[in-house]
């Protein structure tokens, strides 16, 4: 391109892509003089362009405004505050998620609550039941005179009284007892 | 080195942290200040961004640079505000809240500090006529000193959209400063 005006539409010196052109400094040489002519002739264009060459210089020449004394420790104390507060926000969320959990098994739920609690009620009514059960085996193991059936027997035993309350875990070994004691029978 | 340092950040390391606010409070602090036009509004928004940056950590690609990263943080942060609020401009709040002041001491003269004043305080006036957007473009153009691919990747807009936009940016601003002149030729 060299010294050459390198297109005619830029030759239009009002347009867009010459301004662009000139203020990215990427005029040719040949350029650069037609455009001084241009501006020594149209006051118009001159007139921007010197108030374009101002805002230039002054965002030039504006120092980089510097953060202030103590920026980065007050930073730190915040960014420390915000991790606190989210914390304590992720907390407080968890408990309303609960007890919103909590208040629709409380209210659209409660049939499904009533038929949980009768689970419970039918394994406390059958504790009877249960034991005698629980007393029939422990007969049938002394009379097998096994000594670990035995203690495995006081185990479960134990774990039901302990845990009467449902009596859940020593039912379900009570039952595996029965089970090992009729396979044995079996096989006798 | 940087990558070990925002891993270590992204970790929780208070001494990474640390360095990873030394480190970028100065270009997150100027684009705020260029954006919002107060020192109280630039610490404030600054912080904010610095805070948001280092919680998000997770979310930055370690094979990228961290500043576009977080000066787009920042930019759209300030672009908030500013929709949120009309923007202002006193210039008895420059005085008052100590930007370009002097003090006995300093390394540069009374003279030198009160052009330097006038001068902050015509930037201010002259980036107020702008969007928010531009704003930001002009800003991450002059003072942080972003190269056009810099700017895109801060902003997300392409290269021609930038270079186009602040274009027009650019002339708005000299119309204005024109127009400035003219009137306190009339009056």
């Amino acid at each position: 391109m060299g010294t050459q005006v390198r297109d005619k539409s830029l030759l239009k010196m009002h347009s867009t892509g010459w301004w662009e052109l000139a203020l990215a400094e990427r005029l040719t040489p040949a350029e650069k003089h037609a455009w001084q002519q241009h501006l020594a002739t149209c006051p118009r264009c001159q007139a921007e362009w010197s108030a374009w060459l101002e805002v230039e210089a002054l965002f030039k020449s504006t120092p980089v405004p510097a953060p202030p004394e103590g920026f980065a420790d007050r930073t730190l104390a915040r960014l420390e505050h915000a991790r606190r507060r989210r914390y304590a926000v992720g907390l407080l969320s968890a408990f309303f998620l609960i007890l919103l959990v909590w208040l629709l098994i409380l209210t659209t739920g409660s049939n499904y609550l009533r038929d949980i609690l009768n689970v419970g009620d039918v394994l406390l009514t059958s504790r009877e039941l249960l034991l005698q059960t629980l007393m029939r085996v422990w007969v049938s193991a002394s009379a097998l005179k096994n000594t670990l059936l035995r203690l495995l027997l006081g185990i479960s035993a134990l774990l039901y009284f302990s845990l009467i309350f449902n009596g859940t875990l020593a039912a379900t070994a009570t039952l595996v007892l029965v089970n090992k004691r009729r396979s044995a029978v079996y096989l006798e | 080195m940087e990558q070990k340092r925002i891993r270590a950040a992204q970790d929780g390391n208070q001494a990474a942290i640390r360095w990873l606010i030394e480190e970028y409070q100065a270009p997150v602090y100027a684009l705020c200040y260029r954006m919002l036009g107060t020192p109280q509004d630039a610490e404030d928004a600054a912080q904010e961004a610095l805070v948001r940056g280092i919680n998000n950590l997770d979310s930055f690609d370690l094979e990228r640079p961290l500043r576009p990263w977080l000066l787009r943080v920042t930019s759209n942060l300030c672009i908030d505000r500013l929709r949120r609020r009309k923007f202002t401009v006193s210039l008895d709040d420059m005085g008052e809240d100590g930007a370009w002041e002097w003090k006995a001491g300093s390394a540069i003269s009374p003279e030198r500090h009160l052009l330097r004043k006038e001068q902050a305080e015509q930037v201010r006036d002259l980036l107020a006529i702008l969007s928010p957007q531009d704003r930001s473009l002009v800003t991450l153009f002059y003072w942080e000193e972003l190269s056009y691919a810099e700017i895109s990747a801060v902003t997300t807009l392409t290269e021609s959209a930038i270079k186009s936009r602040l274009y027009r940016a650019r002339r708005a601003l000299a119309r204005e400063l024109l127009k400035e002149r003219q009137d306190g030729h009339t009056s």
